[in-house]
């Protein structure tokens, strides 16, 4: 059996080998890998581009204080980005599953349609959400926009939910004892006391005053750094903005209708970040 | 044989672009073939999860040649312009031309013989045309490719007269091969005969016909209810959409345990139907029962691994929400209302919690209007909005209301209260009788239009992030199928003046709001097959009544179809023409009027405006009928156009003043009038 660590091996390994360059996660909060450079700002332009990364990811409100066997505020992506997409694109990522011990013969693997969408990158894609017995395992989509920007050439991204493909692999029905390594030690241990804490904190104990005057400041901050053509800075002040609506998000703080205004304030960051990386060609 | 077969083989489309695909393929061959008047016996769209075909029969054309007329220059033009001709046509000698008179004049022409193209060489230039035109819900681009498709394109099967057909489309070559199952093997099939196409395909795991596909999922579907004694009835929309996930359809049974029956069963349905795209079952009661099913691609033998996993999948969400109803039946209704204070609704409109004070005001105008007796409800009104903190919600968005509905039982709310909290977002309520259901329906729709317009947001083109349209019509459903009288804009002014009590923003012409509603309310009525024209006739924005608008379109519309309608239309049209609106500010001078047509049309609009008794919801063609006369009477017989000043003037303030009180309750002048 497959442990946590070796899965993530593997899947590396595998996609080295299809000439994908190994590079290294972000040092932000986000809530899913896509936020990183490699896969938001690199698809922009049409130099080629192949890189495969893990990206710790944090979703607040998904945080349930380390009670809930299936779900985190922080886990794993393992995020693949190709561009252009190759034209065997489906086969390869069947064949990576292989790597892992999923052999699409004697399982299902489903592609579902899921039209993917960042309401805060402004990013658009069609593809699939991948389910193996009906589990989502990954997210499979072609890019058509980044930052309202269309992607030519296409790329491709895939998501793996590590927790989810070792839990299948592994074959256990709570996260936390996905086995992570071979001495037996498992993802609650290095994990359950994070989530309990963490989810406190996204629900109770942030601060809706912090929050709200942060959001402001890199909002602003975001807008001055654009108008010093500082287009990479700018972008990770975008980022720090998402996750700090997420936590208002989870803390309640934004209304369903609210939310909408948040996600377009981002958006529009997002989008004159991309615009000015392209003028400039980085 | 000269039949024709496209596949277009790639990535797994969605369901709907499968209909959309064959249905487009199908009308574009026809148009086709109906322009080039190419006859076939039969033409047959299929899809799957992973190709769109086309198979056309016996396709025929007479061969004869067809020749074309091209005029030359006149026979006594100069010899320049008639050897001109001749070279441009590559005409040999002036006797191949013939010559025709045209208005008095000759003129040479040339009867030049077109060859038919090829059937193969239409086929070949035209399918790649067709294939760029098909219009997708959505589409994309992949690789370097500027052509779109649904999803990627991975081959292309043309044959025509059982040879490949040679073109490209989205960078690919047609070829004389598909694929199978890629689930049981990924080996080329070569196929020359599109008669068999279908058979071979079957042999590899494909049943081509969705229709084929639904029937087994159902014949399967009914079976396993008869042997367990459940109701057999699924949604046709959902049974499609899962028939059109596969290309071989083999459906899957299993059963959780009944311990989840404490979850509500609403949840429980949408966790299994929609979130996981299965099938769930109702027992002979109407209850849920713990059987779900699933189709897959997949044989048989598979199952164990297939039902075990579909299962372990169900019992990880159910436990999610059984999580969220336990922390959710934690936190007190007060704890709620207080969390709903310090949620923003939109930026300068206050708190959820100001919202849900609107709302229950709201409510109370609004059953005040209709006739409602609220008061025994009031007091629990304000907790209409709480489901919106619970966890339930945050997961599960699109249960808004009926979650509430959920929690208002628990915490032992009366049942009118828990009907109308999960009614509440609704599209359409229908009921014999107004209940707190559509009051509180209509309440919280009203004020989400009302703060939408105060927020100073737009609504885009085709965007509607806040769902405003979705709202408006809502609202025009809820009172046009009730038959309610309600005018929204006194609901709006209030709606202003409790905003201003809460010192939020507000918006001071309601009228934008009413024309907004208007352009719904005419898309709305015209999808219903009723004229543009007259749903705009019928609209001002200084009142927004939809089952009075109804009304009125419903009366108008008989009454323009007949003889009397007709006739007033065509005096009305008259008086259009005629009268100028100039004069407005003046008063018709009585004294003024000698001949007896126009003391006739001042005697009808005299006694139609102090005929209080009028109503603009009923026609009342006896009227128009006297009217049209008296317009006609009076333009057939009265010069308008006076030498004497004054009196002209009088008779165009007569004609305007008719025109006026013709219009007061329907706009005349935007009909167009047939002749």
């Amino acid at each position: 059996m497959l442990s946590f660590q070796e899965i993530i091996f593997n899947l590396q390994k595998f996609w080295v080998s299809k000439g994908c360059l190994l590079t290294q996660p972000y040092d932000m909060e986000m809530g899913a890998a896509t936020f990183h450079p490699h896969t938001a700002l690199k698809s922009l332009g049409n130099k080629k581009w192949k890189s495969v990364f893990v990206q710790p990811c944090r979703r607040p409100s998904d945080g349930r204080y380390g009670k809930n066997p299936n779900r985190l505020q922080h886990y794993y992506q393992l995020q693949v980005i190709i561009k252009p997409n190759p034209i065997d694109s489906q086969e390869i990522y069947l064949e990576s599953l292989s790597k892992v011990g999923i052999n699409h013969h004697i399982n299902d693997i489903k592609f579902i349609e899921d039209d993917w969408e960042s309401p805060t990158l402004g990013a658009a894609g069609l593809g699939w959400e991948i389910q193996c017995n009906g589990m989502e395992i990954s997210q499979f989509t072609y890019f058509q926009q980044i930052g309202g920007i269309d992607c030519k050439p296409v790329s491709l991204e895939l998501t793996y939910g590590l927790e989810r493909l070792a839990m299948f692999v592994q074959k256990v029905d709570n996260i936390f004892d996905i086995i992570w390594d071979k001495s037996g030690i498992t993802y609650g241990d290095i994990f359950k006391k994070n989530e309990e804490q963490m989810s406190a904190f996204n629900f109770t104990y942030a601060q809706k005053n912090f929050l709200l005057n942060s959001f402001s400041a890199f909002d602003k901050g975001c807008e001055d750094l654009i108008k010093n053509n500082l287009p990479l800075p700018a972008y990770e002040l975008c980022i720090k903005a998402s996750h700090t609506f997420n936590l208002l998000d989870a803390r309640g703080l934004i209304s369903v209708t609210e939310r909408q205004s948040y996600i377009l304030k981002i958006r529009s960051l997002v989008q004159k970040c991309c615009n000015l990386i392209l003028d400039k060609n980085e | 044989m000269s039949d024709l077969l496209l596949e277009i083989y790639g990535e797994e489309l969605p369901s709907s672009a499968q209909i959309l695909g064959e249905k487009q393929l199908y009308k574009s061959f026809l148009d086709l073939f109906t322009h080039k008047k190419i006859s076939f016996s039969s033409i047959e769209t299929f899809s799957t999860s992973r190709r769109i075909s086309i198979i056309i029969n016996k396709i025929s054309r007479n061969e004869k040649n067809n020749t074309i007329e091209i005029r030359g220059p006149s026979v006594e033009a100069d010899d320049r312009a008639i050897t001109g001709f001749l070279k441009s046509n590559d005409i040999s000698d002036v006797k191949k031309l013939i010559k025709k008179k045209i208005k008095d004049k000759e003129y040479y022409f040339y009867l030049k013989k077109v060859r038919h193209k090829k059937l193969r060489d239409i086929f070949n230039s035209e399918i790649p045309l067709i294939l760029s035109t098909i219009k997708w819900k959505k589409s994309m681009r992949w690789a370097y490719n500027d052509q779109k498709w649904s999803r990627p394109i991975k081959s292309i099967l043309g044959i025509f007269e059982n040879k490949k057909l040679v073109f490209q489309f989205a960078g690919i070559n047609s070829n004389f091969f598909t694929y199978g199952n890629y689930h049981y093997s990924k080996k080329k099939i070569k196929c020359l005969d599109p008669n068999t196409y279908k058979k071979q395909l079957k042999k590899i795991y494909v049943t081509l016909d969705p229709k084929e596909r639904k029937k087994i999922i159902l014949k399967n579907l009914e079976e396993f209810c008869g042997d367990n004694n459940l109701k057999f009835g699924f949604e046709e929309t959902i049974v499609e959409r899962i028939s059109n996930s596969v290309e071989h359809a083999n459906v899957f049974f299993g059963i959780f345990d009944e311990k989840y029956f404490k979850i509500p069963e609403f949840i429980l349905e949408k966790i299994i139907t929609e979130k996981q795209d299965n099938f769930c079952f109702k027992k002979k009661n109407g209850d849920l029962s713990n059987f779900f099913a699933f189709v897959s691609n997949k044989e048989k033998s598979k199952k164990k691994n297939l039902i075990e996993g579909n299962l372990n999948v169900l019992k990880a969400r159910f436990a999610d929400a059984e999580f969220f109803i336990k922390e959710d039946l934690k936190v007190k209704p007060n704890e709620r209302l207080k969390s709903l204070s310090s949620i923003i609704y939109y930026e300068n409109l206050g708190s959820l919690y100001q919202r849900s004070l609107r709302i229950k005001k709201l409510s109370e105008i609004i059953a005040g209007k209709l006739d409602y007796n609220i008061e025994k409800f009031s007091q629990y009104l304000i907790y209409s909005n709480i489901d919106l903190t619970s966890e339930v919600v945050k997961e599960y968005p699109s249960l808004q209301g009926l979650a509430g509905g959920f929690y208002a039982k628990k915490i032992g709310f009366p049942k009118d209260v828990q009907d109308a909290f999960s009614d509440q977002y609704k599209i359409s309520i229908i009921r014999k009788e107004v209940d707190l259901s559509i009051i509180l329906s209509l309440a919280q729709k009203i004020d989400s239009i009302f703060c939408f317009f105060s927020s100073k947001k737009k609504i885009s083109g085709s965007g509607d992030p806040f769902g405003i349209r979705r709202i408006s019509i809502s609202i025009i459903k809820i009172l046009s199928e009730n038959k309610l009288d309600l005018d929204l804009f006194q609901i709006f002014s209030c709606s202003k003046k409790f905003n201003l009590e809460q010192k939020i923003q507000s918006i001071d012409n309601i009228e934008l709001i009413t024309n907004f509603l208007n352009k719904r309310i005419e898309v709305f009525f015209v999808d219903e097959g009723y004229k543009a024209e007259v749903i705009k006739s019928c609209l001002n924005s200084k009142s927004f009544n939809p089952y009075f608008i109804l009304t009125k379109i419903k009366n108008l519309t008989k009454f323009l179809s007949t003889e009397k309608g007709k006739n007033f239309m065509k005096a009305f049209k008259r008086l259009n023409s005629i009268s100028d609106n100039k004069h407005d500010y003046q008063e018709v001078d009585h004294s003024l009027l000698k001949k007896k047509e126009e003391i006739m049309l001042y005697e009808i609009i005299k006694n139609f405006k102090s005929n209080k008794e009028i109503s603009h919801l009923r026609i009342d063609e006896d009227f128009y009928e006297k009217i049209s006369y008296a317009i006609n009477d009076f333009l057939d017989n009265i010069k308008v156009n006076a030498e004497e000043n004054t009196l002209r003037i009088n008779r165009k303030l007569l004609l305007s003043e008719c025109k006026n009180v013709l219009s007061s309750f329907y706009n005349f002048s935007i009909l167009q009038i047939d002749d």
